[in-house]
């Protein structure tokens, strides 16, 4: 791409050199609003050891939580075997953690995590969003806005400023472009430059390595996005959820891929970005698009440490090995997956 | 300003003189470095003394900021109301990483939720105190100041009865008793309150078990204790499947982002999983508190005056020092060894501890030097106004100790954890093995050198069976073996690295070094007397190449050291678990030295002549020469001496005597159940050892080629006896220290 090539094209049309942008879910006054969608929600994951084990310490951010754009109808984790403690606190970023301890020797584990959640559908203020990013900095922010925070405008331990986003960033967030437009940008160019690919990255790839290979996952597109919108000096969290999946011929367990989307069928991640005016607006750069009625919420914080979905500590004899099976179904709520849970 | 001294203290200072004051210095850094198993710092005699009135005027301004901190504390760890006022630094607060999200909700038990907190201070020439720093999340100085005031007090006698000054230790039972009566609450009573504590380094390790033993809490660590539902439980040794002792809080000298690997991150020490919900739930209160690091944020400290007004009301009293501020100079030894006092910056640590009625601060503390000149420590005395306001000696309006808390407190101390079991059983090991290295080398030699001298064959052959025995018995492979015995060069250094190479495992420094580290954790547990001979022992070993003296005196030195350690063990030891678990290790490590040398001296047969001067040699090495003349009135020979050291069980370096003891000792250790891997490995030894013929043992094999270095039976007799005794180890180890079980982390990345 050619430096001249991008000034052209990164208008008011939708093609960048990065493809086309999403498109801003923008609040139409003639546009009825669509209803929300009632998800059922279920995250099972499944340890099972070659030899028994002893204790089982897990702490899990899976209970999906109230948003402006979503109601909690109802949730529960259930442990198996019975837990000999399973609590849930609400943790400095508003999210439900929950820990669980099973305390006997046991040869699986299973969590699994049940929710019926509504979603509604987001808009976003065509004014605010038309404003230069600029003015989306802290010193703009004005009044106390829900969950504004500075803690999103630092480095975090695992999103370290100075990294290699800072180009992205610069890419981006050019002098006087609306913040619309920005994060339209910034979901186009990191699905574009950065390779999807589940075997690239661990949950200990660094920023730095992720951003060295291009490759990477959910997690690592989402640190990515965070780490060029603080290095433009905005909010950016990283938020933990799911994604709408297709309902399987098999049962209520919904667990085949909705369509085309990366992501769904397993716990997913994106970032959400303070726009002062018309509050938080999350991009999912792994699926190019903003967030919207197929995505359901449980948890934000910095970054991914802040609230990994489920995470563990399991004591037993030296060198067992276990395998893990992990299923997720978010399936809307229609006459025939209620019947048949 | 250089303030001045008391009247009758500066006359004392005078009466002293320049040697008197310089002599005290040295000594009381003496006293220092032995009680500390570590170098000491330089100490200035001269006290920093505070008159009634400073005193009064400071140590209200460090309640004051204790309790801002403490306010602080409850508010970014609760409701974080404080981040959205115009005061707080809340950029440079939400960017520490020191701000443990995690900890966010937990709970305080009683009135307040800091427990300890040390702040630097020092005073301006114009007479007002200024904070340099505090030291919240691991809270230092209790035991140093004390140690100070030890050794100081003893060097210098004659200052210290010239001026009457508050007493630290009625400070700490105050403090005690409050300590202890925070657990007697919510049916909570008689559960320990431990200290937990990891500290590597000699001077934190030590602050830290002064610490635990003012406050009459054991010690433990990190892998001692256990997170269940509903309690803390300390893992007990010996007890890997009972549930543990619950434990009603731990004072943490552990830095809060190693405690729990769970919700805390990584930790290279590994942590108490789970201890942070444990917190939470309330099984178990932590202090000082998770996450206190953040209150020594320097953003924070600079805005303690506009902070103070908003929580406390009030206006701060100790205002951070400002950084072009002149200090007040205080009388002290002068660095540049000149004989009149001069005046000295210095900084003071001061401790602030919570009890039930607020916090009190320790009269008393550390003075640092703050200039170019090298560092020393100085005591810090608070001066008594007049005799009328000397505190009683019985502190009055308090309560007695009444008798059920003091039962309370007796059972509340618990049987010995896991790690204290291990390092009572490595102290035994590692005391056989320096005692066994350096008698092994002290005889090898000075045998050596004689032979040397000899050029005649047997001679030759003798030195080198005992130099690669060296080798043998040490494990330092390949030493002697492969070195030409010729080279006295070569030899001389191989002798160096054995005595003093503290990276070379097998080394003499080496099993000193280990020795002495095994000694942290048994502070409690070990005799008085036992850490000035570890720190001579220390230091020889370190000084090694360049001690003038000849090698046997030196290695007999540490044979005396050890000598004085073995006497510290058996007069001043219970005779408890504790006691059996070192006497195991020493029996262990003692036959299987015995086991290395009989083979690597007397498994081949040799000339006559050199056999009778290798047998001699090992008389010596076991002390067994004695013995062996009154049983045989002949002279030193191979099988005789074998038979000896095989059989009589009355000398106690004899292979029945070790196995008798050991025996004993494992007879009286708790065990739930009868334990087949403890006993099996022994009744094996056992059987072997009673099998086992000296004259067939020592027959040259069949086959063998013969005449000189013809192999006999026993190397393949001693290897099995090894390997029986090693299975007896591990089996201890794992029994009653090792973690039997491993930890994992687990986590779904695949998002």
């Amino acid at each position: 791409m050619s430096e001249n090539a991008h000034e052209t094209r990164s208008g008011q049309d939708g093609a960048t050199p990065h493809g086309a942008r999403p498109l801003i879910p923008l609040r139409q006054e003639d546009a009825p609003a669509l209803d929300p969608v009632h998800y059922r929600v279920h995250h099972l994951t499944s340890y099972r050891y070659a030899k028994p084990v002893t204790r089982n310490y897990g702490r899990a951010h899976v209970e999906p939580r109230a948003t402006p754009h979503q109601r909690v109808l109802s949730h529960e984790v259930v442990v198996d075997p019975a837990p000999a403690r399973l609590t849930a606190h609400t943790d400095f970023y508003g999210n439900s953690s929950t820990y669980l301890l099973v305390d006997a020797p046991h040869e699986q584990l299973d969590v699994h995590s049940h929710a019926r959640v509504s979603v509604a559908e987001r808009r976003y203020g065509l004014e605010p969003m038309s404003r230069p990013w600029e003015q989306c900095t802290p010193e703009h922010w004005g009044a106390p806005m829900p969950g504004a925070s500075l803690d999103f405008v630092h480095p975090s331990p695992r999103v370290p400023g100075g990294t290699a986003a800072r180009e992205i960033s610069a890419e981006v967030f050019r002098p006087g472009r609306a913040v619309g437009e920005c994060l339209a940008e910034l979901t186009a160019l990191i699905h574009t430059e950065f390779t999807y690919d589940s075997a690239a990255t661990t949950v200990t790839s660094t920023l730095e390595e992720v951003l060295g290979a291009r490759h990477g996952v959910c997690q690592d597109f989402s640190h990515v996005g965070v780490a060029a919108v603080r290095e433009a000096g905005l909010a950016a969290r990283y938020v933990s959820g799911y994604l709408r999946t297709a309902p399987s011929a098999g049962g209520a367990l919904g667990t085949e891929p909705a369509g085309e989307m990366i992501g769904s069928a397993a716990s997913h991640a994106w970032l959400s970005v303070l726009v002062p005016g018309t509050g938080w607006v999350d991009i999912d750069p792994t699926n190019r698009t903003f967030v919207d009625q197929r995505f359901v919420t449980t948890a934000w914080g910095r970054d991914y440490a802040d609230v990994p979905p489920l995470k563990g500590i399991v004591v037993g004899p030296p060198g067992a090995s276990s395998t893990l099976r992990v299923a997720v179904g978010v399936v809307p709520e229609t006459a025939g997956t209620e019947s048949a849970d | 300003m250089t303030i001045t001294h008391p009247q009758a203290l500066a006359e004392e200072l005078t009466a002293l003189g320049p040697t008197g004051r310089r002599r005290a210095a040295a000594s009381a850094a003496t006293m220092f470095a032995a009680d500390v198993s570590a170098p000491s710092p330089a100490l200035d005699p001269v006290p920093v003394v505070l008159d009634a009135e400073s005193w009064a005027e400071l140590s209200a301004g460090l309640v004051q900021r204790a309790r801002l901190l403490d306010a602080l504390y409850a508010d970014l760890y609760g409701p974080r109301t404080v981040l959205d006022t115009e005061v707080a630094p809340a950029a440079a607060l939400l960017a520490d990483l020191a701000y443990l999200r995690p900890a966010v909700g937990i709970p305080a038990r009683g009135a307040h939720h800091l427990f300890a907190v040390s702040t630097t201070v020092s005073r301006t020439a114009e007479g007002a105190w200024v904070v340099h720093e505090d030291a919240v999340d691991v809270p230092r100085g209790a035991g140093l100041t004390l140690e100070l005031r030890r050794v100081l007090s003893r060097s210098a006698p004659s200052l210290y009865r010239s001026t009457e000054m508050r007493r630290l230790h009625p400070f700490f039972d105050t403090l005690r008793t409050s300590f202890h009566q925070r657990t007697r609450a919510d049916g909570r009573a008689g559960r320990p309150v431990v200290l937990l504590d990891d500290a590597e380094e000699p001077l934190s390790a030590f602050d830290h078990s002064w610490l635990a033993n003012l406050l009459g809490a054991p010690t433990v660590s990190v892998g001692d204790l256990r997170a269940g539902a509903g309690a803390v439980t300390l893992r007990l040794s010996g007890l890997a499947s009972a549930p543990g002792e619950p434990v009603d809080a731990v004072l943490r000298l552990v830095p809060s982002p190693l405690l729990d690997p769970l919700d805390l991150g990584p930790t290279p020490l590994g942590g108490v999983t789970g201890l942070v919900e444990a917190a939470r739930c309330g099984d178990v209160e932590i202090l000082n508190p998770l996450g206190t690091g953040l209150l020594e944020n320097p953003a924070l400290r600079a805005a303690l005056p506009d902070l103070c007004r908003q929580m406390l009301h009030e206006d701060l009293q100790l205002r951070p020092a400002p950084a072009d501020a002149a200090p007040a100079l205080w009388p002290s030894l002068d660095p540049s060894g000149g004989e009149e006092l001069t005046g000295r910056p210095v900084t003071l640590s001061l401790l602030v501890m919570g009890t039930e009625d607020g916090f009190e601060v320790l009269p008393g503390g550390i003075a640092r030097t703050a200039d170019e000149g090298p560092e020393a420590l100085k005591d810090v005395w608070v001066a008594v106004p007049d005799t009328s306001a000397v505190p009683d000696e019985e502190p009055t309006g308090r309560p007695a100790v009444e008798p059920a808390s003091r039962r309370a407190s007796v059972s509340a101390y618990p049987t010995m954890t896991r790690s204290v079991g291990s390092d009572l059983f490595w102290f035994g090991r590692y005391l056989e093995r320096v005692d066994s290295t350096a008698r092994l080398l002290r005889t090898v030699l000075d045998t050596s050198n004689d032979l040397d001298a000899e050029h005649s064959r047997s001679a030759r052959a003798a030195r080198t069976v005992l130099l690669r025995a060296v080798t043998e018995v040490t494990t330092t492979y390949p030493g002697f073996l492969d070195l030409d015995l010729r080279d006295g060069e070569a030899v001389r250094l191989e002798i160096e690295s054995l005595l003093g190479d503290v990276g070379r495992p097998g080394s003499l420094a080496q099993s000193a070094a280990a020795l002495a580290h095994t000694t942290r954790t048994l502070r409690d547990l070990l005799s008085d007397d036992v850490w000035p001979v570890i720190t001579r022992m220390r230091l020889q070993v370190r000084g090694g190449s360049v001690d003038p003296r000849p090698l046997e005196q030196w290695l007999t030195d540490i044979v005396d050291g050890c000598l004085t350690l073995s006497g510290a063990v058996a007069d001043a030891m219970p005779r408890d678990l504790g006691w059996d678990l070192t006497e195991i290790g020493r029996k262990i490590e003692r036959t299987m030295s015995l086991l290395a040398l009989l083979r690597a001296a007397l498994g081949h047969r040799r000339g006559r002549a050199a056999e009778e001067r290798i047998a001699n040699a090992v008389a010596l090495i076991t002390e067994s020469g004695a013995s062996y003349r009154r049983s045989f009135h002949a002279a030193v020979q191979p099988e005789l001496l074998v038979e000896l050291l095989l059989s009589d069980t009355t000398l106690p370096r004899s292979l029945a005597f070790q196995l008798d003891r050991l025996g004993q000792a494992l007879d009286r250790l708790p065990e739930t159940a009868p334990s087949p891997e403890l006993r099996a490995p022994l009744s094996a030894l056992r059987t072997r050892l009673a099998a086992w013929e000296p004259h067939e043992l020592l027959r040259p094999l069949p086959g063998a080629p013969a005449g000189e270095d013809a192999p006999t039976a026993l190397p393949a007799e001693i290897d099995a006896a090894t390997e029986s005794l090693r299975s007896l180890a591990t089996a201890l180890e794992d029994r009653f220290f090792r973690a039997s079980e491993s930890t994992s982390r687990w986590g779904v990345d695949d998002v």
